[in-house]
């Protein structure tokens, strides 16, 4: 049966009833020579015949009205419209685009309503007599308890006896 | 229904006509539920699965690019529900119903195969019964195999338009074909086989 391999496409073909007259020539042929392919084909030929002899089904006499029904209540979306034409790439491509460009509105409008405050300098005051070793004091308070919420320098002049005179200043 | 008329009544359902996205369906409801049916051996389910691959069309009628016929477009998406609704079948275990069960329509139930008039009872009987056993063997088929089988056996599609409808290589399809026909010769043995 090894050798009958060859065959295999051709008796493929001919139980579909496609295989030219060359191959159908070849095959009944060997079909001559070996029973097992020709007991194959038989058979073969038998399970189509079994296929495609099933009844067709119908379906109930609802279906049609159901669907109608149902098409007339799907009524597309606008974005349906605009996209429902897209292939499944073209569709994920168009969403990675569009959430792109979402993330990127976020952001801008974040930023624009949220600007960076902008703090003054400790060295742009004047430090009396002795802030220094308060200053250091509150660096390593600020350190330990990790309350800084921005950078070291930035909460050293929030936290400066010269920033809570000011403060007092303004009251 | 010629190329042309399709083509028109493509652009019209394009633009959201769904008179004219009827009258493409209307010829292929029924070979499309015989397809669904064959393939998820469930009546019940194949008429839920008709619905959704009609929906499915129509939400898509733009993406129908004419390159395939209407008629493989919708076998493709049939295709697709058809091998989903499987899949999570396979999840959530089978629930059995037969093809022959009758159908239950507002004036009573109906048989759902086209009945033969020309033969005994008893031939019948014998018939409906080999049908069945039929239908189970290509249930055991995988579902790449039942669909070329069932497309080109009772749908009557050729190579080509399985193909196109399957997104495969000609010569992918007459494997695929040769395989579930192999298979299908095993698993029914008892009325294929010769007795020597």
């Amino acid at each position: 049966m090894d050798g009958c391999r060859e065959y295999q496409t051709i008796i493929g073909t001919y139980v579909d009833g496609t295989a030219s007259e060359a191959e159908v020539a070849l095959l009944r042929a060997h079909l001559e020579e070996c029973a097992a392919c020709a007991r194959e084909v038989r058979e073969l030929l038998r399970v189509r015949g079994l296929v495609s002899g099933l009844p067709t089904l119908r379906p109930s006499p609802s279906l049609a009205p159901a669907v109608a029904a149902r098409l007339r209540a799907q009524r597309l979306s606008w974005l349906e419209r605009l996209f429902g034409g897209l292939r499944p790439a073209e569709f994920r491509l168009a969403a990675v685009v569009a959430m792109a460009l979402i993330v990127c509105i976020g952001v801008g409008v974040f930023v624009v309503n949220h600007p960076r405050p902008t703090v003054q300098p400790a060295a742009s005051v004047a430090a009396p007599v002795g802030a220094t070793a308060a200053t250091g004091a509150t660096d390593e308070y600020l350190q330990s308890c990790r309350l800084s919420h921005g950078t070291l320098d930035q909460d050293r002049a929030y936290w400066s006896p010269d920033a809570v005179q000011l403060a007092s200043y303004g009251q | 229904m010629s190329n042309s008329q399709v083509s028109a009544l493509v652009q019209r359902a394009r633009g959201g006509d769904v008179e004219a996205f009827e009258q493409l369906i209307g010829p292929h409801l029924g070979r499309l539920y015989n397809y669904l049916a064959r393939m998820v051996g469930d009546p019940s389910d194949a008429e839920d699965l008709t619905q959704d691959a009609i929906l499915r069309a129509h939400r898509a009628i733009r993406s129908f690019r004419g390159g395939a016929t209407f008629q493989t477009w919708l076998y493709r998406i049939a295709t697709n529900i058809a091998v989903d609704a499987l899949r999570r079948r396979g999840r959530h275990e089978a629930k059995v119903s037969s093809l022959d069960d009758p159908v239950q329509a507002d004036q009573g139930p109906i048989a759902r195969e086209v009945p033969d008039t020309q033969h005994d009872p008893q031939e019948l009987a014998e018939t409906a019964e080999l049908s069945q056993q039929v239908q189970k063997a290509i249930e055991q088929l995988s579902p790449k195999l039942r669909a070329v089988v069932v497309l080109f056996d009772l749908q009557g599609l050729t190579y080509e338009e399985i193909a196109d409808t399957l997104r495969l290589p000609l010569g992918t399809v007459k494997s695929r074909l040769f395989n579930a026909r192999t298979r299908l010769r095993e698993l029914l043995q008892p009325y294929v086989a010769e007795v020597v």
